[in-house]
């Protein structure tokens, strides 16, 4: 017997509640000092905390050396401490009969299983074999135990199996926690009303279930399995904060209580996670923990770190960093795996200069190895997009590809190989290019298309199918609605984006070109403002830049008082200002193909051009870099070649090919720049025949001819011996040769009408 | 009316057309620089004289405006009667 005021002194101490009746058991059960005694074992040397005490009442009034001796039992037989803490009333077994059901249930049925159900040790040994003998047939090792650890007599559990079996339903540990009646009406229950039955329905009694299934008709939600470890209070109190944040009650939710649910939703909120909610895998403190962790090393919160505790995700962010991946790099793929397959991975990518990054989490380090030798017999470069499929697809997608004579790179891997043999039959059969574009849609959908565009005559470039078949009628329907030639460039841009654009352009009289469409329909705005303010006109390329790029290079201009011209917005403002500057130093003017080079190289080409001509460079030579400048400048000078414009369009390779084809087919005299920059097989064909007319020398005034194909010049001689012209006048080609199509088409009708009217 | 790639294709090399390609924009706006200027026939100017449609446009603009005030009001004529004024463009 305890007095009542020692009682209430040693529970305070100890920080200990227990209700009216539970003290009343302790005043009649135990004394003050074999309290103490449990008590300070308990809690003062195994540190166990009053809260799993409090659940745990009567192991107050056992015999302290009878717990001792359970515990130390406990710890030299690997029963984790934890299992021992929650399920204190296992030290208030009789010693003897603890070490005998250990040594049989270890013996039987293994260290795991006791792990697993650590209250059996309280049973005695002999009930365990007594239902063993009876029912091992029907019972799995747990379902074994869990109805020994039921103190259901040995009746009650054969009752127990025989619902189950009526009902078909599988024997688990938790039909045991009811008696034959109630777990006969739960099923009913949940069979007439549709309930799903798993292992956590039996927690609950029938009536319980029903007030549960009340609950979520008033919240208009169904039963889930989750919902049976929550009291019927929380139960509401969740549904009812899910109601207010508009969010679907799933899952681990209900694990919570509504408390941790309010702070938790609180936390997602905060961090913009409402629209992932697998957080709730996670309690509040460890999510915070987590987000702690994140904040420390300046990674973004991923919702995949939910499903691991705070040590495991600062873990792999410590293995990241050290590995060389860059934080904003580290991202929620890392955390859908362990540490040490995180290690392997991040090994094949070192092996074979992968990035660790995206999809190659997708696979295990084995399989990456498999596709980079794959990739390495087969001669392809390893590509992002095959992580998504085994070694076994991938192979036999770039077989098909090799089949197919298409390449094996980018979307190719999104798709399958029957797919992909049908794409391309579909290309070929409409002879459309091959683009890997195609391959963000399915064959149906690039079949409707090009069935589409084939209708309303569109040309098919890879854009299109960029965009769905909805949008590509849309689009169309957009383009004729505002009068507007298609072109593959508009389906860069979505139908809503487009039409704001047109509508955009219309209202401000502007013709729509192919750069707008890298712009949003706000910063077109921008940038028509800018113009105003600056009082200039709008140029095309103006929309490369952003309106802010824009407005800074105009200040350029402004500064340097240059004229606004296209060329200068190819370029952001820095690299422009650069460029104008070297321009400045060397006297050239910052306009046109200049831009197309960096101020070193312009400098290079002004060198090349006052070395070896002594003269400032022409523009069209800017769109050469410097040493195919001199190249090209060395061989007309090596030829006595006149360096001309159009010169500059060929490569030097090329112009070496002709400028030999020319001299050893023709001679030297030939070797003009109006020949020279045409292809050799042209010169091949025309040349001779002008020679076979006699007229070839005639090139050497009036080369313009070559500009002409074989056809159209016998179809002019043609018209000039009905005229009864020569095909050279004055030792010049004769005029016909350099008229327009049109004038030479007039012309020609105009002597066929003669003819017509002399007869 | 079509451009005539294959045309420039056969009197200047594939180099030409992957030149056109790469310069697309330009290209683009100088032909319709020339519409704006009335020419009749827009597309056989270019095949005629591809790489003068291969300069940037604001060049483009300036040259075409210079070679019609050195011809005069009667500038389309004379130059569908004598396409080699085109190489001025140069």
């Amino acid at each position: 017997m305890i007095e009542v005021t020692k009682l209430n002194s040693l529970l305070e101490q100890y920080n200990l509640h227990f209700t009216r009746q539970r003290k009343k058991e302790l005043e009649e059960k135990t004394t003050y000092e074999e309290m103490k005694e449990v008590l300070q074992f308990l809690i003062e040397e195994l540190n166990i905390s009053p809260s799993n005490i409090e659940k745990c009442p009567s192991i107050l009034y056992w015999n302290v050396e009878a717990i001792k001796d359970n515990y130390s039992f406990l710890a030299s037989h690997q029963i984790y401490n934890y299992n021992v803490e929650t399920c204190l009333h296992i030290l208030s077994t009789p010693p003897r009969q603890l070490q005998e059901t250990y040594e049989y249930v270890e013996q039987n049925m293994g260290l795991k299983a006791l792990n697993k159900n650590t209250s059996i040790l309280r049973v005695d040994k002999r009930r365990i074999q007594e239902i063993e003998k009876k029912y091992a047939p029907y019972l799995s090792t747990e379902a074994l135990l869990a109805a020994a650890t039921s103190e259901k007599d040995i009746f009650e559990i054969g009752n127990i199996l025989l619902v189950c079996a009526s009902y078909h339903i599988p024997v688990t540990a938790s039909v045991f926690k009811q008696d034959a009646q109630e777990l006969e009406k739960i099923i009913r229950i949940c069979q007439e009303n549709q309930i799903e039955i798993t292992g956590s329905t039996f927690h609950k009694k029938s009536s319980e279930i029903l007030e549960m299934k009340r609950i979520c008709e008033k919240y208009d939600t169904r039963i889930v399995s989750s919902m049976f470890g929550c009291s019927l209070d929380n139960l509401r109190l969740i549904l009812e904060s899910c109601q207010k944040m508009g969010i679907d009650p799933i899952g681990g939710i209900f694990r919570l209580n509504p408390e941790q649910l309010e702070d938790l939703l609180s936390i997602c909120e905060e961090q913009g996670l409402m629209d992932h909610l697998t957080p709730f895998n996670s309690s509040p403190e460890e999510m915070r923990r987590i987000i702690e962790v994140c904040n420390e090393y300046h990674v973004k919160v991923a919702d995949s770190m939910f499903h691991k505790n705070a040590k495991e995700v600062e873990k792999i962010i410590i293995y990241c960093l050290k590995s060389g991946v860059p934080k904003e790099k580290i991202t929620g793929s890392f955390f859908k795996k362990s540490q040490e397959e995180l290690e392997a991975i991040f090994q094949m990518c070192d092996k074979y200069s992968l990035k660790k990054e995206g999809t190659v989490f997708y696979r295990t380090a084995e399989e990456i190895e498999q596709l980079a030798l794959i990739c390495q017999e087969k001669g392809i470069p390893i590509e992002t997009s095959m992580f998504r499929k085994t070694p076994a697809e991938v192979l036999k997608i770039i077989e098909t590809c090799q089949m197919k004579r298409i390449p094996a790179a980018g979307g190719v891997f999104n798709s399958t190989p029957k797919e992909i043999e049908k794409m391309v039959t579909l290309l070929k059969r409409n002879g459309i290019p091959f683009t890997p574009i195609i391959f963000q849609r399915s064959y149906e959908e690039a079949r409707e298309i090009v069935s589409i565009c084939n209708y309303y005559k569109i040309p098919i470039t890879g854009n299109i199918f960029s965009r769905s078949v909805h949008e590509v009628e849309e689009i169309i329907s957009i383009c004729q609605k505002h009068n507007i030639k298609i072109t593959g460039s508009f389906f860069q841009k979505c139908p809503e984006e487009l039409e704001e654009i047109f509508s955009y352009c219309e209202a401000n009289h502007k013709p729509i070109s192919a750069s707008m469409l890298s712009r949003k329909i706000e910063e077109l705005g921008e940038i028509q403002e800018i113009c105003e303010e600056y009082q200039v006109e709008s140029a095309e390329t103006m929309y490369k830049r952003k309106p802010n790029e824009v407005e800074e290079i105009l200040l350029i201009c402004r500064e340097k008082n240059l004229k606004v011209s296209g060329s200068l917005f190819r370029k952001p403002p820095k690299e422009t200002l650069d460029i104008i500057n070297m321009c400045e130093k060397l006297g050239i003017s910052p306009i046109g193909e200049v831009f197309k080079r960096t101020p070193e190289e312009i400098e290079k080409i002004y060198q090349i051009f006052t070395q070896l001509l002594q003269e400032k460079p022409m523009n069209n030579c800017f769109g050469k870099k410097p040493e195919e400048v001199e190249k090209i400048i060395t061989l007309c000078l090596q030829n006595r070649i006149p360096v001309t414009g159009s010169i500059f369009r060929k490569s030097a390779e090329e112009l070496q090919e002709n400028i030999e084809f020319v001299r050893n087919r023709f001679g030297e005299e030939y070797l003009l720049p109006l020949v020279l920059v045409c292809d050799k097989e042209h010169l091949n064909k025309v040349m001779p025949y002008l020679s076979g007319k006699g007229c070839l020398k005639v090139l050497k005034n009036s080369a313009s001819i070559l500009r002409l194909t074989l056809e159209e010049i016998v179809e002019r001689e043609s018209y000039i011996h009905e005229i009864n012209q020569p095909f050279i006048i004055n030792n010049q080609i004769n005029p016909i040769f350099g008229l327009s199509r049109k004038k030479f088409e007039e012309k020609k009708k105009e002597m066929l009408e003669k003819y017509a009217r002399n007869r | 009316m079509k451009m005539n790639l294959d045309k420039i294709k056969e009197i200047y090399g594939e180099s030409a057309i992957i030149e056109i390609k790469n310069n697309i924009d330009d290209v683009v706006q100088n032909i319709n620089t020339c519409i704006s200027l009335h020419f009749r026939d827009v597309y056989d100017i270019l095949e005629n004289n591809p790489y003068i449609f291969l300069q940037p446009s604001d060049l483009f603009e300036e040259k075409i405006k210079s070679l019609i005030q050195k011809l005069g009001v009667e500038y389309i004529e004379k130059l569908e009667e004598d396409m080699t004024l085109w190489g001025e463009m140069e």
